[in-house]
C-alpha cells in the first residue's frame, strides 16, 4: 500500500497533466464536429445533388474505415504530399472529421424526429427555410439529441486515447509512458482508469438522467 | 359584388401516378366565406394546400390577387398573405401562446418586439385567451391550442385564412369554442376557406359551399341551396350518409 502510494505521488501528477490535453483535444475536436457535423447534415437536405452526394460519401468512407487508420493517414500519410502536421493538429483534424460524420447522423435524425408539421407552419408564416431552421426546427431538434450528443462525447473523449500512437502527450500516452519506466503496469493504468472515469461518469449519468425524463414526458 | 381575391382555373395535383385533383375551377371573393365538404379523399387538404404552395399544383392556374402564385417569385411573400391553420394545430411547442404569436411579426414582417407583443395580446384577447399569454402549448387544451394558432395566423394580417379541417382532432366538447371564434371571423368580413366535417357549421357560417369528390368540383352554392336541395346524386348520397351518421349519435 506505501509503496502504491509512492507510485501515486511519482506518477499521477505526469499523468494528470495528460487529462488536460485530453480535454483539449475533446473540446476542439467536439467544436469542428459539430461545424463539420451540420455542413455535411445540411448539405444531405439541401436537395442539391452534388452536395447530398459529396456528404454521403464522406460519411460512408469515415464510418467504414477505423480511426487510427484515418489518423496514420493524416499525420503519415499526407507527408508524401509534403503536408507534415504537428501531432496535435493532425488528432484534432482526424478526430473532427470522424465525429463530423457521426455527428452528422445524429442531427439528421434530430431534425427528421421533429414534425413535419412544425416546418409547415412555419413556412405557412412566410418563414424562408432558412429562418425555419433556425428558429423553429433547431431548437425542438437540439432537445431531441441531447442524450445521444451527450453520449457522442463520451465516445469522442475515449476516441482521444487514439493519439497516443502518434505521440501526443494525453492520458494514455503519459501512462504507457510511465508504466514502461516504472514496470508497474496495473497500478500506472488503474490511475489513467480513474481519470477517464472522473470525466466520463458524470457525462453518463448526466445523459441518462435526460433520457429519463424525456421519456417520462 | 366585391372583388375576386382568388380564382381557380383547372387546377391539377398529381403525387406521382396518382391524380387527386382533376381541374378543380373556383373563385372566391373578398370577404366571402367559402366552405369545401366532401369525402375523405377527394382531395379538400390538398387543394388548401396548393394554394399556399405546401404542395405545387402539376396544373391549371392559381391568381390570387391578381398574380398567377406559381409565376409568385417569392413564395414567403404569398405565404404572409394567406394564412393556413392546421388539423393538428403545429404550435410551436418551444415559445408560449404569446411568443407563436408574434414570431412571425417579429421576424418575417420585421415588427418591433414592443409592437408585435402588444398587437399579440390584443389577438389572444379576441380568441379569449389573453390569460394564457405566457402558457407553453402543452398546458393548454385542443381547443385553446387551436386557437392560438388562428390568433397566430391572423398576427400576419392575411388577406385570406385557409382553415384545414380544424376541428378534426379535437374532442367534441371543445369543437364549440374554435368554432365560435372563425363565426366571429366570418362577421367582420374575414376571407376565409375552410374544409370542414361540420355541416351544421359549414350551414350557418359559409356563404358558398362547395362539394367536392373525386378530385373536382362536383356542386357548389349558397348552403340553402347544397343542404336542402342537392342536385347531383354524389351529393345526394354523401348528405344521406353524413345525416345519418350524426343522427346515430
Amino acid at each position: 500500500m506505501n509503496d502504491y502510494l509512492q507510485l501515486l505521488q511519482t506518477y499521477f501528477p505526469y499523468i494528470a497533466k495528460g487529462a488536460i490535453v485530453t480535454l483539449e483535444l475533446t473540446v476542439f475536436s467536439l467544436i469542428g464536429s459539430v461545424v463539420i457535423g451540420l455542413l455535411a447534415t445540411f448539405a444531405k437536405m439541401s436537395g442539391i445533388r452534388v452536395l447530398g452526394y459529396v456528404a454521403g460519401i464522406y460519411i460512408e468512407l469515415i464510418r467504414a474505415t477505423p480511426a487510427l487508420l484515418q489518423l496514420f493517414i493524416i499525420y503519415f500519410g499526407l507527408t508524401s504530399f509534403g503536408i507534415r502536421l504537428e501531432p496535435m493538429a493532425a488528432a484534432i483534424i482526424t478526430l473532427s472529421l470522424v465525429g463530423g460524420a457521426y455527428a452528422a447522423e445524429i442531427f439528421r435524425a434530430g431534425i427528421e424526429a421533429v414534425d413535419r408539421g412544425q416546418f409547415e407552419a412555419a413556412r405557412s408564416l412566410g418563414m424562408s427555410t432558412p429562418l425555419a431552421m433556425r428558429r423553429i426546427i433547431l431548437p425542438q431538434a437540439g432537445v431531441i439529441i441531447l442524450p445521444p450528443f451527450t453520449n457522442f462525447i463520451i465516445s469522442m473523449i475515449k476516441d482521444t486515447s487514439l493519439a497516443l500512437t502518434i505521440s501526443v502527450p494525453e492520458i494514455m500516452y503519459r501512462s504507457y509512458d510511465a508504466s514502461s519506466q516504472s514496470y508497474r503496469s496495473m497500478a500506472i493504468y488503474s490511475m489513467a482508469a480513474i481519470l477517464y472515469l472522473a470525466i466520463c461518469l458524470p457525462l453518463s449519468r448526466f445523459a441518462k438522467r435526460l433520457e429519463r425524463r424525456r421519456a417520462a414526458q | 359584388m366585391s372583388a375576386p381575391i382568388l380564382q381557380l382555373e383547372g387546377l391539377q395535383m398529381a403525387f406521382g401516378e396518382l391524380q387527386v385533383l382533376r381541374g378543380v375551377d373556383l373563385t372566391v371573393r373578398e370577404g366571402e366565406s367559402v366552405a369545401i365538404i366532401g369525402p375523405s379523399g377527394s382531395g379538400k387538404s390538398t387543394l388548401l394546400r396548393c394554394l399556399n404552395r405546401l404542395e405545387t399544383p402539376t396544373g391549371g392556374k392559381v391568381t390570387f390577387e391578381g398574380k398567377p402564385i406559381t409565376e409568385s417569385s417569392n413564395v414567403n411573400h404569398l405565404r404572409m398573405r394567406m394564412g393556413m391553420v392546421f388539423q393538428h394545430f403545429n404550435l410551436f411547442p418551444h415559445m408560449t401562446a404569446l411568443g407563436n404569436v408574434i414570431e412571425a411579426p417579429i421576424h418575417v414582417l420585421k415588427m418591433s418586439r414592443a409592437d408585435a407583443e402588444a398587437r399579440g395580446r390584443d389577438l389572444l384577447g379576441k380568441v379569449g385567451l389573453l390569460e394564457k399569454a405566457g402558457n407553453y402549448p402543452r398546458q393548454l387544451s385542443g381547443g385553446q391550442k387551436q386557437r392560438v394558432a388562428i390568433a397566430r395566423c391572423l398576427a400576419m394580417n392575411p388577406r385570406l385564412l385557409l382553415l384545414d379541417e380544424i376541428t378534426s382532432a379535437l374532442d367534441p366538447e371543445l369543437v364549440g369554442e374554435v368554432l365560435d371564434v372563425v363565426r366571429d371571423l366570418a362577421r367582420q368580413g374575414m376571407t376565409m376557406m375552410l374544409v370542414t366535417h361540420e355541416m351544421r357549421f359549414a350551414r350557418e357560417v359559409a356563404d358558398r359551399v362547395v362539394f367536392m369528390d373525386g378530385g373536382v368540383v362536383v356542386e357548389a352554392g349558397p348552403p340553402e341551396e347544397i343542404f336542402t336541395r342537392p342536385e347531383s346524386p354524389r351529393l345526394q348520397k354523401f348528405l344521406k350518409a353524413v345525416l345519418e351518421q350524426v343522427s346515430e349519435t
